[in-house]
């Protein structure tokens, strides 16, 4: 998984641009509960006519994930998308509804009108999927994998 | 090689000229061109971004990576002849690491239909990369996006826009999977001081940046706790495709970043001008740019007609099941975050199912706002969030809350208007005056709270001049460059704090009674306390700080500290009053410790027209007491 993420980040380099983002995006390995900067560099981070990020700053101008105008597999794409939305996929696991988890459906290719017994089917076997807190998407997927193998 | 194209690039306006006999078909095309003096027209010079200096114009791009001629930047004229014969011999352009044809797909669409030309007049060229990125996007309509004011962020008080393309007209693509346009400024690594300059004077490059949507979702309504507000732009295929276009000649391309007018929102302004020629967006803006306010130029200029959707910010849900749960259970929730209660505690097992979802879905949020604030360390709050939720995971699914719309909560474009003036008339003890005053923006207390957040007020600009009739004198009562106030109140989950920061010239108010006619002199005070009851009607109880400097009787200033009590009521949505008494005892400089109290009624009664009821009593240990009264008429435009 890792690897593939790599990999997913090395097509994109050449338009990676001088600024990437420090903590967010290209799939680099997310961890629960990053720990954000400092509250004042929070609150000077937010510009006087909004917010220009404090960790999403980045003139990226690619597609999901890095800044590949390559093409990404839509395996690829599951796998960005959970990297960066663990936080999220793991709340709406455990409540079995969600928004995060409805996209994540999408993106593994679970059909409109089986999307409520995959996130039920999820919510059941949450101890599996998110057995602790240093849970990664590669091991996320691992074992959605399983539960649908 | 880069140096000798661009070379032979700027001299070919020459060189055509010269060779008008040659007319092959480009240099017919670059002569109709010229002949219909095409960089004269409007859309050009938005196109370019084009702003008129003098006689002239200047782009508001920098860098090189927007213009084809080195003098694009300053020259309409030198930059539309050398891009059209760019595009005629599909010139590689180093400065964009691409063809002509690839690099400017907006201008290359304009040309042809200003000048009558298809295809068959320029080179055959696939832009692969181009055409993988839209391929993409897939745009199939766009939502511009208003992520509410951040109440703990001064800076980012007044809101913020971003334009989302959507891949699909329902579903994830048409929401978090969505592609999110944000322009912003690098300010990465700044101190306070250099933010503050920086950003006011233009020294922060701003760039446009496509991102996921989920991205600003985490950042906006997750982390942030802010309300996002989407706007359905009704833009038709062409349009879109015209957005993304030009979109794609901005890639990397450097503005100057000003906070106040050249900002996030405006820019989003004058890309929707490409995507829709004719509409007047980004005009009028010279000062600043409040993002409400653009918001409501596009409702204006027809390009958002319908109802904004909700999207809340987690605030909001942790809100509603603070009102809904009883004050045992609320208990409850404080000590799991605490982890001085346990998600499988027997008291909790006995409750209803619901309520035992509630209770955790609420603690967990409660842990995340709180680490998020720093009360917690990540090594103490994040086992202790996950054990929470694999407790939840055992409880089923909750039946869904219906959503938050447009008829629970007024949304921010519906508030009243950012400027402000009025008429008044008073009474002190210099005697009657008539007052005249002036905001440009935005919101204070007393003003209408519908579409803002409650207990929040950010006051720009504010200006007040009178003219007392007997004697007969014209006095600047007071000029507020700033006044920020967030008031925040304690509920048994959370303690926030509440301040007031605000500066200016003002005259002295509390000296009254031993002087008439203070003067004007530098004033720059704050409050900091703690806030009880609810955002629309609180009790506020804090000290307040007080530093003057400017001729005081015998002294140059006095800074004075002491406590502060003050009532906030939103009676109505019509009506509401602030009740505020504070005492100050000097610490320095003029030896006079005052008190004063203030009452302020403000009746709404027209959208943007209002009445304001003001008394004020101040004593001083150096006089007798001193009473004000005014009456003001305000108007929101």
């Amino acid at each position: 998984m890792k690897k593939l993420l790599v990999t997913a980040a090395l097509v994109a380099m050449p338009f990676a641009p001088a600024f990437a983002d420090d903590d967010v995006g290209c799939g680099v390995g997310s961890i629960l509960w990053a720990d954000q900067t400092g509250q004042l560099a929070h609150v000077l981070a937010a510009t006087t006519n909004g917010s220009s990020g404090n960790q999403t700053f980045g003139i990226t101008f690619g597609t999901l994930g890095c800044d590949g105008t390559d093409a990404v597999t839509s395996r690829q794409k599951l796998a960005i998308y959970t990297d960066e939305n663990l936080d999220q996929l793991m709340v709406d696991a455990s409540r079995g509804a969600g928004e995060s988890l409805d996209v994540f459906s999408e993106l593994y290719g679970i059909e409109a009108a089986d999307r409520a017994a995959f996130a039920a089917e999820i919510q059941e076997n949450f101890a599996a999927i998110f057995p602790s807190e240093d849970v990664t998407a590669e091991h996320v997927l691992t074992a959605v994998d399983a539960l649908q193998s | 090689m880069g140096l000798l194209k661009r070379a032979a690039l700027s001299a070919l306006p020459v060189f055509f000229m010269a060779n008008a006999f040659a007319a092959s078909a480009p240099t017919q095309i670059l002569e109709a061109a010229e002949q219909a003096q095409l960089w004269q027209q409007p859309y050009w010079h938005k196109l370019l971004h084009y702003q008129p200096k003098g006689k002239g114009y200047v782009s508001l791009a920098g860098g090189q990576r927007l213009f084809v001629s080195e003098q694009g930047a300053t020259n309409p004229r030198a930059e539309l002849l050398a891009t059209l014969n760019a595009l005629l011999r599909n010139q590689y352009l180093p400065q964009r690491e691409e063809s002509a044809l690839c690099a400017f797909p907006a201008r290359l669409r304009w040309f042809k239909q200003e000048l009558n030309l298809s295809d068959a007049d320029f080179p055959e060229q696939i832009c692969e990369q181009r055409e993988r990125w839209r391929a993409e996007l897939n745009p199939q309509s766009a939502t511009l996006v208003f992520p509410d004011a951040y109440i703990s962020s001064p800076g980012s008080m007044f809101g913020h826009t971003l334009l989302r393309v959507n891949g699909a007209k329902t579903g994830a693509r048409a929401g978090l999977l969505a592609y999110a346009v944000n322009y912003a400024a690098d300010v990465r690594g700044v101190g306070a001081v250099e933010y503050a300059v920086k950003g006011i004077t233009g020294g922060f490059p701003g760039f446009f940046g496509l991102f996921p949507y989920y991205t600003k979702v985490k950042e906006y309504a997750w982390i942030e706790h802010r309300d996002l507000w989407e706007y359905p732009l009704n833009l038709n295929e062409v349009e879109l495709t015209r957005l993304l276009e030009h979109l794609w000649e901005l890639k990397l391309v450097p503005f100057r970043y000003f906070f106040f007018n050249q900002n996030c929102s405006w820019q989003l302004l004058a890309l929707l001008e490409i995507a829709r020629p004719g509409a007047n967006l980004s005009e009028g803006f010279d000062w600043y740019a409040i993002p409400v306010d653009t918001v409501r130029r596009l409702q204006e200029q027809g390009l958002v007609v319908d109802e904004p959707v909700l999207r809340p910010s987690r605030q909001r849900a942790l809100d509603a099941i603070h009102q809904r749960l009883a004050p045992l259970q609320k208990s409850w929730v404080a000590a799991l975050v605490k982890g001085q209660m346990l998600a499988d505690d027997p008291l909790l097992a006995e409750l209803p199912l619901a309520q035992r979802r509630e209770i955790l879905d609420a603690a967990y949020e409660l842990l995340h706002a709180k680490f998020r604030r720093r009360d917690f360390a990540r090594d103490e709050a994040l086992p202790r969030a996950h054990r929470l939720l694999r407790a939840r995971s055992g409880l089923g699914v909750a039946e869904q809350e219906p959503p938050i719309t447009t008829k629970d909560v007024t949304s921010p474009d519906k508030a009243h208007e950012s400027a402000r003036w009025g008429l008044s008339v008073g009474d002190d003890e210099l005697g009657q005056w008539l007052g005249l005053n002036f905001r440009p923006a935005f919101h204070d207390l007393l003003d209408p709270d519908a579409g803002f957040l409650p207990g929040y007020g950010i006051d720009f600009g504010r200006l007040e001049l009178r003219q007392y009739f007997s004697p007969d004198k014209l006095r600047l009562e007071s000029l507020t460059v700033l006044s920020a106030t967030s008031r925040n109140v304690w509920t048994s989950w959370s303690r926030p704090a509440s301040w007031n920061l605000h500066f200016g010239l003002a005259r002295p108010a509390w000296l009254r009674g031993a002087d008439p006619d203070p003067d004007l002199g530098f004033n720059i005070g704050g409050e900091m306390g703690v806030a009880f009851g609810s955002g629309r009607s609180h009790l506020f109880l804090g000290a307040s700080v007080d530093a003057h400097w400017g001729e005081l009787l015998e002294k140059d200033g006095r800074l004075a500290l002491g406590p502060m009590v003050s009532v906030k009521s939103q009676l109505s949505d019509n009506w509401s009053a602030l009740l505020s008494y504070q005492q100050h005892y000097s610490l320095a400089g003029l030896k006079a410790d005052s008190a004063s109290a203030e009452l302020g009624m403000h009746w709404q009664f027209s959208a943007n027209q209002g009445l304001r009821l003001s008394l004020e009593q101040a004593d001083t240990d150096r006089g007798p007491n001193a009473k004000a009264a005014g009456l003001t008429w305000l108007r929101y435009f």
